[in-house]
Formats: C-alpha cells, sequence, structure tokens
C-alpha cells in the first residue's frame, strides 16, 4: 500500500458519520520509534489502529464496541493483529459501528439496547429508587467496567427518577417506591413488619400534608425518636394548611393488629385499626397492597384527621380546590407548568404553602434541565430554587426568539428608543425650527414605551415571580 | 345486565340500580360485592359521594364502559403531553360549576375511577394552567 487508505465509519444510534484516514507506513523498518506519524500502520497492527482511531473519533472512553462491513449483520471479531486485507476491508468501504452496553451478551450485538431510556441491568436490578447521583455512581461501578459515558450516566439518573412514583398509590410493584419513601425505609434498615408498616403510614401522613414536629423525616434515628415504650410509637404532627393546630398520632403495636390514634388538642378523636399480616410478609412490604392501603388510610383516618382539625380550629367549609385532599391537589399541581404553578402559588397563602412542595418542583426541574447535576439536599425549597436557577440562567445565555417573546420585545423596542433618541439629537443639531414637531414625537414615542411596558411587564410576570 | 348492587349517596335516600358492567369500573368497592345478588339486601350508603354527584358518575361510567384499560402513566413524560385528547363528549359532560367538578374528583378517587379520576385532574389543571394570579379565579 502506498496511497493513503479512507474508511467511512457510520454511527447508526447516534447519526454520525466519519472518515478514518490511514497512512501508509512507508518506514517499516522505524515504526518502533516515537515519532511516526500515528495515522500511519504497518501490516501487522492495521486492525488495531482502525479500532483505535474509531475509539478516538467517536469518544467511546474505553466503550466495548463492534464494527460491521457494509451494513452487514455479521460482525468483525478477529484478533487486533489481523491485515485489513484478510478482513476483506479494501479502500472506501464503510463500516457500522455498533456500541455495546455495558454488561450486555456480546453474542447479541443486533439485540442490544442502546437506548437512552434504558439503564444497565446491574442498575435496574438493585432497585435503588433513590435520586442522589453517588448511589447511582457506586451502583454503576460496582459492576466491572463503568462503560456508560457520563451523557447516559445522567440519563439513566433522571429516569430512574421519574420512574418513582410520586404517591404510594400509585404504586404497583414491589420494586418502586416513591424516592423519599425508598429513603426513609433505607436510613431506618428496619427488618420488623409492625415498623415497616409505621414508616408506611407516616408517609402517607406527610402525603396528606401533615409535617412531623419532631424531627426530620428522613433521619437515620426517626425510629428511635418515635419510640415511646415496646410497641408504642408516638409522632407529633400539624398541618401545612393549618399551623396552629397540633396534632398526635400514637401508633399501638397489639398482636397482629397496628392501631392508630389521631388526637386533635382541643377536641377529637380518630382511631383505626390495621392488620399488619394483610400488607406486608416476611421478606417486607407488600408493594401490590400498597394502594389498597393508601386508599384505606386515607379514607378512614387522614380525611377525618383534617376535618377534625379544621373544625377544632372553628374553621368554615372551604372553597372548592383547597377543599380536596392534599395528595389530590398534588396530583393536579403535578400536571401544571412552572408558569402556571408560580402564578397560582400567589393566589392564596395556602396554595403558596403548596406550591413550593419539593416533590413538584423536582419532577419539573428533571424534565426541563433532563439531569441531575447535584446532590439533593434537605432545604424545603431546594428544588424549587434550582429550577429557578436553571431558568434563569437558560434565558440568560441562549436566546430563543419562539420561546422567550418578551426579552426580544424589550429589546426592539430598547432599540427603537435609542435610534429614535439619536435622531431628535441630529435633528436639533441641524434645525430649531422643528421644535413642534419634535414635542409631539417625544410625546408619542413616550406613550409608547408608557403603553408597552405595561404588557411587557406581565409577560415578564414568570421571570420576576420567581424571584 | 341485571343489578347486582345498590348504592346511594350520602345526601339523600335515593338508591341507585348498579349493573355489573359498571361496578367493574368502580376498583375499590367491586370486591365488596363479589358474585353475590345484592338486589334483595340494604342498599350500601357511600360516605363521601353525594346523590347528585354519583348520578354524574354513573353517567360517565355508561358513557364509557367500553373504553380499553388506561395504560399507566410513564412517569419521564410531563403528564399533560400524554392524555392530549378531551373528547367532546367528556368535555361537554365536565362543562359544570367547580364545586360538582371537585366533587367528581373526590367520587372518582374514591371509587378508584382511574379514567374519570385523570380526566377530572387533568381538566382542574387546564383551568389553572396558562392563567395569571390576577385571572385566576378558581378557588373563588
Amino acid at each position: 500500500m502506498n496511497s493513503s487508505f479512507n474508511l467511512i465509519i457510520k454511527d447508526p444510534k447516534r447519526k454520525q458519520r466519519k472518515v478514518i484516514k490511514l497512512l501508509p507506513n512507508l518506514c517499516s523498518d522505524s515504526c518502533s520509534n516515537e515519532s511516526v506519524d500515528p495515522n500511519s500502520f504497518t501490516n501487522n497492527t492495521e486492525w488495531l489502529l482502525v479500532l483505535k482511531r474509531v475509539e478516538e473519533e467517536f469518544v467511546l472512553h474505553g466503550t466495548e464496541f463492534q464494527l460491521s462491513l457494509n451494513y452487514g449483520k455479521t460482525y468483525i471479531d478477529s484478533a487486533p493483529s489481523t491485515k485489513l486485507s484478510e478482513l476483506g476491508i479494501v479502500n472506501g468501504d464503510i463500516l457500522t459501528l455498533n456500541i455495546l452496553p455495558n454488561g450486555a451478551d456480546e453474542h447479541s450485538p443486533i439485540a442490544a439496547p442502546t437506548n437512552r431510556f434504558s439503564y444497565p441491568k446491574s442498575v435496574e436490578q438493585t432497585l435503588i429508587a433513590d435520586s442522589l447521583p453517588e448511589t447511582s455512581r457506586d451502583t454503576a461501578g460496582s459492576s466491572t467496567n463503568m462503560d456508560v459515558s457520563p451523557d447516559n450516566t445522567s440519563a439513566v439518573v433522571v429516569n430512574q427518577y421519574l420512574l418513582n412514583p410520586m404517591l404510594l398509590r400509585d404504586v404497583t410493584s414491589s420494586s418502586l417506591y416513591p424516592a423519599e419513601f425508598h429513603q426513609l425505609i433505607l436510613e431506618n434498615s428496619t427488618s420488623n413488619s409492625c415498623e415497616l408498616l409505621l414508616l408506611t403510614l407516616h408517609t402517607l401522613l406527610l402525603e396528606g400534608g401533615f409535617t412531623s414536629l419532631i424531627c426530620k423525616s428522613a433521619e437515620a434515628s426517626f425510629l428511635k425518636q418515635i419510640t415511646r415504650s415496646p410497641d408504642v410509637y408516638q409522632i407529633q404532627y400539624c398541618h401545612k394548611f393549618y399551623p396552629d393546630g397540633k396534632i398526635t398520632v400514637a401508633f399501638v403495636k397489639m398482636d397482629q393488629k397496628l392501631a392508630v390514634h389521631g388526637i386533635v388538642q382541643p377536641s377529637g378523636n380518630i382511631s383505626m385499626t390495621l392488620s399488619i399480616t394483610n400488607y406486608t410478609n416476611q421478606s417486607g412490604l407488600l408493594g401490590a397492597k400498597l394502594s389498597e392501603l393508601s386508599r384505606n388510610f386515607k379514607d378512614l383516618f387522614v380525611m377525618p384527621l383534617v376535618m377534625t382539625l379544621r373544625e377544632a380550629l372553628g374553621m368554615d367549609a372551604y372553597p372548592p380546590l383547597l377543599n380536596l385532599p392534599h395528595e389530590v391537589l398534588m396530583a393536579i399541581l403535578d400536571k401544571l407548568d412552572a408558569r402556571s404553578l408560580c402564578y397560582l402559588g400567589q393566589t392564596c397563602s395556602q396554595l403558596s404553602q403548596v406550591y413550593k412542595s419539593n416533590a413538584i418542583w423536582k419532577r419539573l426541574y428533571l424534565r426541563f434541565v433532563g439531569a441531575l447535576g447535584v446532590a439533593s439536599v434537605d432545604e424545603e425549597d431546594f428544588w424549587y430554587k434550582k429550577y429557578k436557577e436553571e431558568v434563569l440562567h437558560k434565558s440568560r445565555f441562549s436566546f430563543n426568539p419562539s420561546t422567550c417573546k418578551s426579552p426580544m420585545i424589550l429589546i426592539v423596542l430598547y432599540l427603537f428608543l435609542h435610534l429614535s433618541n439619536l435622531a431628535m439629537l441630529l435633528i436639533q443639531c441641524y434645525s430649531g425650527l422643528t421644535t413642534v414637531l419634535l414635542r409631539s414625537y417625544c410625546c408619542a414615542t413616550q406613550a409608547l414605551l408608557l403603553h408597552y411596558s405595561s404588557p411587557t411587564a406581565v409577560l415578564f410576570k414568570p421571570y420576576c415571580c420567581a424571584t | 345486565m341485571a343489578t347486582i348492587a345498590q348504592l346511594k349517596g350520602w345526601d339523600s335516600e335515593e338508591v341507585f340500580n348498579v349493573d355489573g358492567e359498571i361496578l367493574n369500573q368502580f376498583s375499590s368497592i367491586k370486591e365488596l360485592f363479589g358474585n353475590a345478588d345484592a338486589s334483595n339486601s340494604e342498599p350500601l350508603s357511600l360516605p363521601n359521594v353525594s346523590a347528585a354527584t354519583f348520578q354524574k358518575v354513573i353517567e360517565w361510567c355508561k358513557h364509557h364502559k367500553d373504553d380499553p384499560s388506561l395504560p399507566p402513566l410513564k412517569c419521564n413524560k410531563a403528564i399533560s403531553e400524554q392524555i392530549k385528547d378531551v373528547s367532546d363528549w367528556d368535555r361537554e359532560f365536565l362543562h359544570v360549576d367547580q364545586k360538582t367538578l371537585c366533587e367528581l374528583i373526590l367520587a372518582a378517587g374514591y371509587l378508584g375511577i382511574d379514567g374519570l379520576f385523570r380526566l377530572t385532574c387533568k381538566t382542574v389543571a387546564d383551568m389553572i394552567s396558562g392563567t395569571t394570579s390576577d385571572e385566576n379565579n378558581f378557588q373563588h
């Protein structure tokens, strides 16, 4: 070979196409020399060189991949030292690239998933319903090769989080739980079925709009803090909507039953008894029973508790939207976009309590950004803040006229006013006679500015109201 | 189909005869009746549903009895994208005042009618979405 040798590499999954140019090594004696052109090749390392070049060009970072010749279904599986002529590759051939996902069966390259939205089996099997990037890194790192490219990893984390249902009522299998609930269970590491049920009921109360007064729910010592004596647990709550009222919920274990008593301070008492064996077995919670538990507990306990609390505080019947149970309200808010949510939050004090909820903003953030940058923090409005920063960042640095019309209008107006000022200056220099004309022009511009400033302020509201 | 359940709302004595096709959509209470012929027994009172609302729920269930079961929501997409098409009948059906709409949501949640629950939640979200704070009068 004494002329350059071109190969076209196509990556159908990423829709990329690159040409690799290989130079024949004319001085084969000096191939051990470091100064030799890396693109040149000697006959005994031809295939290896091709593989290396493909890896460089497509930024594969050690990911396993395969090449097939001329759209063929069979992949070239040869020793690195094979000559290109032995493989039947000639100048100008097209090679199709297939990137093997981590841990996939090498013998089924065609069926190998490279879909962004399917995550590697190793991650799937550990069933970490957690959103922390550390966790996913650990899980992925535990498999032999960390072969997923960074881009894919973030997609994995995001989709894992969004796959988790937001509420316990939506749990269908015993593998995917709401992330916060999963974390609570993990951190308290209990195998006692009664305590598992208790944590579930606690989560249901939190979903119902209650917040625990004693301690932060996600702390590891949660169970210790609420244990009053063996088999008796006590938690104090207040409701987001009615911060004045305090509620004490006592859980008492009796044989195979768990009795729950809700005591509203001045008057009122709600009780319910649940059979532990109905919802748990030796290995843990029964995922399929969770929606039933959620329904029963909320209908028979949480709702009456809220109603009793409202009565105790001497409140009237509430308007329709606020009359809905907290979790139904969350289901509605989950369907809203950020702008509408902000507007809704401004309408009344109670809704402003709900709309900043972390669960909603985390989902919005992940849908908007598509990647999970930072580990979750226990701050109350953490995800809301993150979303706000992201929106401000994007609106500042990327201009898309179709989506941000309001900044465009402002800029056009700004330029127009400045140009007109300049024009006025010029006119003033050259003639003093047109003062009357100028005055009227001035008035017109000001009127225009006034006219435009109010709609732009309204259009700007989503950005402003985020402050 | 024969009546297999007798239900009534909490606020009136009016009894609704519900047949199997409709009862099947009430996923949370259908197990209560099983295969037994309940036509002679005492009508069951629904604690969270008023008679007027229940009338509407039955109307919706009759219209939607042949619908295929709903696919589970894919959580990684915006939900509003997944249930775009509200049929004309549904739109007309949900053209009610806000109090009734909220009662419908509660009833659908209580009776476990997934389709109606999603539809009503979506309707409320649509009413809220795209309005400014000043225009938003949903709760007033």
